[in-house]
């Protein structure tokens, strides 16, 4: 069974005239384990794309379903608890909080948790370790490089482990080299089992993942 | 449908039983995505607090009442937030910059269940970030003055991607994660992914040269993810 099935999704922004039909007509199926990156021109509708899927963002036709839930179709509360039991996100730039550690940085999403001290530290250690930052759970942001930053912020997403991690071009503002570091720690979480899509606007990061989407005007370009 | 390996992203045969590149079993594969799944379904589900026998209910009377109601109100302005709404004036109108403005961290002291602020450090600063420790629960706040002049007290967090850390922006509030921008005056959403998550107002008064803010409320505070 898909893991996400995407039905004729569309989505069109503006009131009056001011239509901008971002996504028009996507269908696919995501399963369970796939590494699929999502490509395309400035304006395709990647970020709309990823975010309807994240049910941040209605779509104004179709439907998606995800673990066989119809995400629209559930009320806001229960979207709210879809987003936080299967959807982690990576964005580009994750400002981190300038004055808390790494540690302390990965735990935010455990301030509203109900688990005991001891086990959120651990379990936070644990993704730090995953992600290559245990050594340096002490130290504030300003004390690490862009990717080091980044891989806090991975972290961060996964630290509530979600099944899907839809990161929104995750090496955009990083070097080549720190990109591919980046991109090698995605390939290992996929390794892993991780579901992951990956907006990205670099070819070099496509053979990381084990299918490419590429986008054009809102649909699937279909030539690639 | 195409079937991958979990193990190594390998496309595998629908029909296949072991992946090619690594021979993980493909039942295998899919035993580890169920195992993750396990519960998520039924827990998402579970929040619904009431719904069955009200949704006919509500798709034959509320909904096209609701609409109604809805197109009828198109042209007038938003509803607005009843705690902005009652928030006091500290300052003149405020102009700020198209250059972003980022939060300055301030020290804050408790007091008979208020949080205090200093108001001069908040004029002086316009936008602060401060923390509530609720017995080691720690709540980011923060604090700003509108471009109405309003002081805007609220819990600093984007929930869908977990950032804490804002900017202003011209007219604009924008999370530092995600870029959403909201409209400073109101925390109306103006673009982004998560615009329905505005910091969280919080009400607050003015006595003196505090800004106090009663701490149940902060307590309370329950994610709207
Ligand atoms: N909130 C919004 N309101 C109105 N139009 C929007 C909104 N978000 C996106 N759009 C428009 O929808 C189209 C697709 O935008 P989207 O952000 O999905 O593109 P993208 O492929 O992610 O681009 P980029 O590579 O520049 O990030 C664009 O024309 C954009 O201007
Ligand atoms: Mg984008």
């Amino acid at each position: 069974m898909a893991l996400i099935e995407i039905e004729n999704i569309e989505k069109h922004y503006g009131k009056n005239g001011t239509n901008v039909k971002a996504v028009s007509g996507i269908s696919t199926e995501i399963t369970f384990g796939e590494f699929i990156a999502v490509l395309g021109h400035s304006g395709s509708g990647k970020s709309t794309l990823l975010t309807m899927i994240g049910g941040l963002n209605h779509p104004t036709r179709g439907n998606i379903r995800v673990d066989d839930l119809d995400i629209y179709a559930l009320n806001p509360e229960q979207r709210a608890d879809f987003r936080k039991e299967y959807i982690g996100f990576v964005f580009q730039a994750f400002y981190l909080i300038p004055y808390l550690t790494v540690l302390e940085n990965v735990l935010i999403p455990f301030a509203i948790s109900d688990l005991s001290a001891a086990k959120r530290n651990s379990r936070a250690m644990q993704i730090l370790e995953k992600v290559g930052m245990a050594d340096k759970a002490d130290r504030l942001p300003d004390e690490l490089s862009g990717g080091e930053q980044e891989r806090v912020a991975i972290a961060r997403a996964l630290v509530n482990e979600p099944p899907i991690i839809l990161a929104d071009e995750p090496t955009g503002n990083l070097d080549s080299v720190t990109s591919a570091g980046i991109m090698q720690l995605f390939a290992d979480l996929h390794r892993e089992g991780q579901t992951i899509i990956m907006v990205t606007h670099n070819q070099e990061n496509l053979k990381y993942a084990s299918r490419t989407i590429s986008m054009k005007d809102g649909r699937i370009d279909q030539l690639n | 449908m195409a079937k991958y390996c979990t193990q190594c992203g390998t496309q595998i045969e629908e029909s296949g039983k072991f992946c090619v590149e690594c021979g993980t079993p493909v039942e295998q594969s899919a035993a580890v995505g169920q195992s993750v799944l396990s519960g998520k379904r039924e827990r998402v589900l579970g929040s619904n607090k009431s719904k069955s026998n009200v949704s006919l209910f509500i798709a034959v009377i509320i909904v096209p009442l609701a609409l109604g109601i809805l197109i009828f109100f198109e042209n007038l302005p938003a509803l607005s937030n009843p705690i902005i709404d009652e928030q006091p004036l500290v300052a003149e109108s405020v102009t700020y910059p198209p250059v972003p403005r980022q939060m300055k961290t301030i020290e804050t002291r408790v007091r008979e269940n208020k949080i205090i602020l200093p108001l001069d450090v908040v004029l002086q600063k316009k936008f602060v970030a401060f923390e509530f420790n609720n017995n080691g629960r720690v709540i980011p706040l923060l604090a700003y003055v509108s471009g109405e002049g309003k002081v805007i007290t609220a819990i600093s967090m984007c929930e869908p991607c977990n950032s804490t850390r804002f900017h202003i922006k011209g007219e604009q509030l924008v999370c530092n994660s995600c870029g959403t921008t909201w409209e400073l005056n109101s925390l109306d959403g103006l673009s982004g992914a998560c615009q329905g998550y505005p910091p969280d107002a919080i009400p607050s008064i003015v006595v003196g040269n505090e800004i106090q803010i009663e701490i149940a409320p902060v307590i309370n505070w329950k994610p709207r993810v």
